[in-house]
């Protein structure tokens, strides 16, 4: 009987079939560079969103507050979870708190009975966006958890206008991403929804069931 | 609960499909599926030149990934590894289900909350957790409604497309403790919503499948819309992916492509809603994510398809599931008539190497070779020729047949051989053929009145009353 491993004998066998090597295929050659403006870029970024039923706002930096708590009051949300990375912006942080309750998600998986029960939104900040499919990048990190865009039924991302490049492969290209990636990258680009019942589209299937994007012209 | 279905040798592959066929509201809502699914891939791809571009692209993406395999595999091990990923390699089904039930009892794992796999039902994960006392439940709406009915997905991308809302809203009702029936789908899917979002919050291990694995970075890449496949992924303190062998790319860069034909041919989107990057467990300091995550390799008759250079394009699959929305026959009979884990066009030449071809080897007859696969396939796989090639495998004489396929030879049959060798010889020999010709018109009465498939549909052929040569001569 053989004493070598399943991976042993799975590795030899493909050896053993002495595939010729080919060349590398240039898959980001293959994408030709945009040409576009970054303001009809970003025009094409929100359309897209709008199309795949997120909500799209925008507003300047100095009125981010505001806007996200007009977006708090429109929709009735009572508890906001928030993490790490907005918490330390705390003129932001008061601004909200007289519209509405912040659960600071700050330990490891102590909120998590709250984030499937009672938060009503997650509040996130995001990498930048994707132009040619309507794609908010986040990445995560110790400031960034990953729950607060997935559990809670709403989820509101901060996407600044100045992180929006063409394409995916742009964006990897660009920022070197075969140098490292963070534990995890999500690209989101809607409500969460299914079309496993006969076809007919449905929202909020196991993620959010409204996508609230709000663009920050830092341009 | 029931024991789920077990997939079912192709030998009843016929009666199976016959059903089908004579079922009117099974008919109805297949081409309703497969029209829906046909439109919306075409919108994806308005530019004809710009979709083969693609196509030729995602095709050399795919060839050169399993030109170097093995050294892929081994980088990926090695930078999973290092990002703190668990690697497991498995040849064979139970072995996979051995490493699942292992880590799960280290872990005192009681219930695990599974995204969508299709290798996992391949293994019949399901089967094997509950054997040994652990609870799984499927978590994307479509598997959970063929779970919740005991039954297997027929199709690859939507696994409950042969069930209609009024099905599955009996099936709900009648199932579900303190759910009454409704038709409306969304009420429907909030049901289920409700239903799983307790099982994420409480599984110990969430399990899912992998679309691309990328060697350089050791980057798992899942596609989906639902989220629990985040869920699935992120929850629980044990994520388990389990995938083949062979869906490893070398570079990041070669993950837009494929993922852009991939979301694109599989249902129409140019991007699906959820593309869920995974590197690590968590990180010392992150809030959130598994404690662990593992990784199982999965051969299960991979490496014998990648042996042989044309049977190898078998493995360049992205498993969009094109081939079986523009399959004819799939269309006809829908995905249980196949009785094998993966239908349509690339369950016909994917299974004979999981299951060998003995058991296989009626799929690869049930096609017109058509060529609608091979058309539409985003990674260009000769899908008609490797059906043809199967047959020719199947159909060969056991002695000589060889070892590209296990199961090789189990069609074959002396006296077919023999009556092929004597038609053969009787129109390469002149006098042979005329003695033949002599016969078949003076003993026409002989000839029978059932004459097999052929007198279903048709009136039975004589041979004439008097040979065209004749005719000829006479005038």
């Amino acid at each position: 009987m053989s004493q070598l491993s399943p991976r042993q004998r799975i590795l030899e066998k493909l050896r053993a079939a002495q595939a010729t090597p080919l060349a590398c295929p240039d898959a980001a050659g293959f994408y030709q560079p945009s040409t576009e403006d970054q303001a009809t870029r970003v025009e094409r970024l929100m359309l897209n969103m709008k199309n795949a039923m997120a909500e799209v706002h925008r507003c300047t930096a100095a009125d981010l507050g505001e806007c996200l708590s007009r977006t708090c009051k429109d929709k009735q949300i009572s508890l906001l979870a928030v993490g790490p990375e907005l918490l330390a912006d705390q003129s932001l942080c008061s601004r909200l708190c007289q519209q509405t309750s912040l659960l600071p998600v700050t330990q490891c998986r102590a909120d998590q009975p709250a984030l499937f029960d009672t938060v009503d939104a997650g509040l996130t900040l995001t990498h930048g966006g994707i132009a040619e499919t309507g794609t908010l990048v986040l990445w995560s990190g110790e400031q960034s958890p990953r729950l607060l865009s997935l559990v809670p039924p709403i989820h509101i991302a901060i996407l600044h206008a100045s992180r929006v490049v063409e394409s995916l492969m742009d964006m990897m290209v660009r920022e070197d991403w075969s140098a490292g990636l963070p534990t995890n990258v999500i690209l989101i680009s809607s409500p969460s929804k299914t079309a496993d019942i006969q076809q007919t589209l449905a929202y909020g299937a196991h993620g959010p069931k409204q996508l609230v994007v709000v663009l920050v012209e830092d341009r | 609960m029931n024991q789920p279905l077990h997939f079912v040798p192709s030998e009843e592959f016929r009666q199976r499909a016959q059903a089908v066929v004579e079922n009117p509201a099974l008919q109805k809502s297949f081409r309703g599926a497969m029209d829906f699914l046909q439109t919306k891939r075409l919108a994806q791809f308005p530019d004809d030149a710009a979709l083969q571009r693609l196509r030729d692209l995602g095709e050399s993406i795919r060839q050169y990934s399993l030109s170097k395999l093995p050294d892929l595999l081994e980088t990926l091990e090695t930078k999973l590894t290092a990002n703190g990923i668990q690697v497991h390699w498995a040849e064979t089904p139970e072995e996979a289900n051995r490493i699942f039930i292992d880590i799960a009892k280290a872990q005192n794992a009681r219930a695990v909350i599974k995204g969508k796999s299709m290798v996992s039902e391949e293994v019949e994960l399901n089967h094997a957790l509950q054997a040994a006392g652990i609870e799984a439940l499927e978590s994307d709406m479509g598997e959970y409604i063929v779970q919740l009915a005991d039954e297997k997905p027929s199709h690859i991308i939507m696994p409950a497309i042969h069930k209609t809302k009024v099905e599955i809203a009996e099936l709900f009702a009648e199932r579900i403790p303190g759910v009454d029936y409704t038709d409306s789908v969304d009420e429907l899917i909030q049901i289920g919503r409700k239903v799983l979002r307790d099982k994420f919050a409480s599984a110990d291990i969430g399990v899912s499948g992998v679309n691309v694995m990328v060697a350089e970075t050791g980057t798992l890449c899942l596609v989906e819309n639902e989220g629990n496949g985040r869920m699935s992924t992120t929850v629980p303190r044990v994520h388990i992916a389990i995938t083949g062998i062979e869906k490893v790319v070398e570079k990041l860069t070669h993950v837009p492509p494929l993922l852009s034909l991939l979301t694109r041919s599989a249902t129409g989107q140019a991007i699906t809603t959820y593309v869920n990057m995974i590197s690590s467990p968590r990180k010392p300091g992150e809030l959130d994510g598994p404690d662990e995550v593992h990784l199982i390799l999965l051969d299960n008759g991979r490496t014998q398809a990648y042996a042989d250079p044309q049977l190898r394009s078998t493995l360049q699959c992205i498993r969009c599931g094109a081939c079986m929305n523009h399959c004819p026959v799939y269309t006809r009979i829908g995905g249980h008539a196949y009785g094998t884990t993966y239908p349509g066009p690339i369950g016909k030449i994917i299974s004979p190497h999981l299951l060998g071809l003995d058991s296989t080897y009626a799929l690869a007859t049930a096609s017109t070779l058509c060529g609608a696969c091979a058309e539409v396939c985003p990674v260009r796989i000769p899908i008609p020729d490797l059906l043809i090639r199967l047959r020719t495998e199947a159909y060969k004489n056991p002695a000589t047949a060889g070892e590209a396929v296990r199961g090789a030879g189990s069609a074959y049959s002396s006296v077919a051989m023999a009556l092929w060798h004597g038609w053969a010889a009787t129109y390469r020999y002149p006098a042979l053929y005329r003695l033949f010709t002599w016969c078949a018109s003076r003993f026409r009465f002989l000839t029978p009145r059932k004459q097999g498939g052929w007198t279903r549909n048709h009136v039975a052929m004589q041979p004439a009353k008097r040979r065209f040569r004749d005719r000829v001569n006479r005038s």
